[in-house]
C-alpha cells in the first residue's frame, strides 16, 4: 500500500504542478489582501491565522475536492482504484499532496509577512506548520460533505467560487456571541481560525470548536471511506 | 468462478432476473449480448465497484487482486504517456514489460491530445501488465482499427497463456476462439453459456 500510496502522490503532485492556477487563489489573493490591510494590527494574531485559515481552507476546495470530483467525473478515479487496488490509497495520498501543497503556501505566506510587514517569531513558523496539518485534517472532513451531492464539475467550480468570496469577506470579520457559535459550525473559514485560536484560549467557543471538530471528523472518515469511484452523472 | 440466481435491478427496471453465469479460471472469457442488456453493469457488480457484489458472486477474488478497464476508463490530460508509465513502473503488482511499437509512437505525447484509439491501446495495455488474479475489459476494441485490435487481443491472449483468467465483452466476434467460453446474454434471465462454437451454433451467428 504504502509503495502506491507514493507512487500516486508524486503522481498527483506533478498533474498540480502543471495546474498552477490553483495558487492564485490560495496564496496571491492572501498576499494581495495582507498589503492592502498594511494598517491592520498584526501584533493580534487573529488576522494571520484567518489568512492562514483562508490558504487551507481554498486549497482543500480547489485541490483535494476539486481533484476527487474531477478524477471521478472523467473515470480516472476507477481506473486508478482498480490499478493500485484501492481507492484508500488515491485518497491518502490526494490529502497529503493537499496538505504538502498548504504547508508550503502557509511557509511562503509567513516569509513574504516577515519581509514586508512583521516579523514573526521561528516559533510561530513552527506552530503554523504543526496546526496547518490538524486544521487541514478538519478543513476536509468538514467539507467532505460536498461529496454526497450529485454535482457536474462546473456545478462544483461555481461553488467553490462562492466559497472564495465569502472567504475574502469573512477575513476580517469576526463574529461574537451566539454569531461566533453558528458561523464556527457552519463557516470552514471560522472553524479553522478558531482551530489556530484554541492554544490562545479555552472559551465556551474553543471548547465547542473542538466538540466540532470531533464530530467533522468522524463524519469526515465515513463519507471519504465510502465516497464512490463510480461518475455520478454518466455512466464510466 | 460462477454467478448463481442472479438479480438486479436499475431505476425500476430489471436487468437481471434469476441469472446464472460460468466464467472458466485461467482462460479467457467472453460476455456476449446486445447493446443495454447489462454487460456492464455485470461488470461492476463482478469487479465489486462501491460494494455491489453480492452473495451471488461465487469464488471471485477481492477487488484488490482484479484489473477492471471499463468503457469511460481515462487518464488525466495533462500526463504524458511517459508520465503514465512512468507511474505504473512505481506502482507495486507490475509485472515487467516491453513497451510494445504502436504505444512507443506516442510515447512522448499528452494523454489528452491521444486520439481515442490510442487512448484505448494505452489503456487496455497498462492494465495487461499488472499482476492481478482476474482482469476484466469492457469493449477493450472500442475505437481501435482492426489491426490493432488484433495486436490488444494477442496482449489479452498473453495473460490467458500464462494462466490467467479474463472476462471480456466484445461486439467484434472475429477475436473470439470456438473454444473460449462464452455466456450470451439472450434476455434479464436466459443466459446461454458454453463454448463459443456451441453457443453460435443455437444462436445461428
Amino acid at each position: 500500500m504504502f509503495e502506491n500510496c507514493l507512487a500516486t502522490f508524486k503522481l498527483q503532485l506533478k498533474i498540480s504542478m502543471k495546474n498552477k492556477i490553483v495558487f492564485l487563489y490560495s496564496l496571491i489573493i492572501p498576499v494581495v489582501l495582507m498589503f492592502v490591510n498594511q494598517r491592520s494590527d498584526y501584533k493580534n494574531m487573529n488576522i494571520v491565522y484567518s489568512f492562514w485559515a483562508y490558504i487551507v481552507v481554498t486549497t482543500i476546495l480547489n485541490g483535494f475536492m476539486m481533484n476527487v470530483i474531477s478524477l471521478r467525473e472523467n473515470g480516472f478515479l476507477k481506473t486508478l482504484s482498480y490499478m493500485i487496488g484501492s481507492k484508500e490509497s488515491i485518497v491518502i495520498s490526494l490529502f497529503l499532496e493537499q496538505l504538502l501543497l498548504i504547508e508550503i503556501q502557509i511557509l511562503l505566506f509567513n516569509v513574504i509577512l516577515s519581509l514586508f510587514i512583521k516579523p514573526l517569531a521561528p516559533i510561530v513558523f513552527l506552530y503554523g506548520f504543526l496546526v496547518t496539518g490538524l486544521a487541514t485534517l478538519l478543513g476536509t472532513s468538514m467539507l467532505s460533505v460536498l461529496f454526497l451531492l450529485k454535482i457536474k464539475l462546473q456545478t462544483f467550480n461555481t461553488i467553490t467560487s462562492i466559497f472564495f468570496l465569502v472567504g475574502i469577506v469573512l477575513l476580517n470579520i469576526n463574529p461574537s456571541g451566539i454569531w461566533g457559535y453558528i458561523s464556527t459550525a457552519i463557516n470552514p473559514f471560522q472553524l479553522v481560525t478558531e482551530i489556530y485560536l484554541i492554544p490562545y484560549s479555552l472559551s465556551a467557543l474553543a471548547w465547542g470548536s473542538l466538540g466540532l471538530s470531533f464530530g467533522y471528523l468522524i463524519m469526515g472518515f465515513f463519507i471519504l471511506k465510502n465516497i464512490s469511484i463510480k461518475s455520478q452523472l454518466s455512466r464510466v | 468462478m460462477k454467478i448463481e440466481n442472479f438479480s438486479y435491478s436499475y431505476q425500476y427496471k430489471n436487468i437481471f432476473s434469476g441469472a446464472n453465469f460460468y466464467i472458466a479460471d485461467n482462460e479467457m472469457n467472453f460476455i456476449l449480448g446486445e447493446n443495454g442488456v447489462g454487460k456492464s453493469t455485470l461488470l461492476d457488480c463482478i469487479a465489486n465497484v462501491d460494494g455491489s457484489r453480492t452473495k451471488e458472486f461465487i469464488g471471485f477474488p477481492k477487488p484488490q487482486r482484479i484489473g477492471y478497464l471499463s468503457q469511460g476508463n481515462n487518464f488525466e490530460n495533462d500526463l504524458t504517456v511517459a508520465d503514465i508509465l512512468g507511474f505504473m513502473k512505481q506502482v507495486h503488482d507490475v509485472r515487467e514489460f516491453k513497451l510494445p511499437s504502436v504505444i512507443q509512437k506516442f510515447y512522448q505525447t499528452r494523454f489528452g491530445s491521444l486520439s481515442g484509439g490510442e487512448r484505448r491501446i494505452l489503456l487496455v495495455f497498462i492494465n495487461t501488465i499488472l499482476d492481478k488474479g482476474l482482469y476484466i475489459f469492457d469493449e477493450p476494441e472500442a475505437g481501435i482499427d482492426g489491426k490493432h485490435a488484433v495486436e490488444m487481443f494477442s496482449w489479452l491472449r498473453g495473460l490467458s497463456d500464462i494462466g490467467k483468467t479474463l472476462i471480456v465483452t466484445t461486439h467484434q466476434l472475429d477475436n473470439i476462439r470456438d473454444t473460449d467460453n462464452v455466456n450470451y446474454i439472450c434476455n434479464e434471465e436466459n443466459i446461454l453459456v458454453g463454448d463459443f462454437v456451441k453457443v453460435k451454433n443455437k444462436l445461428n451467428f
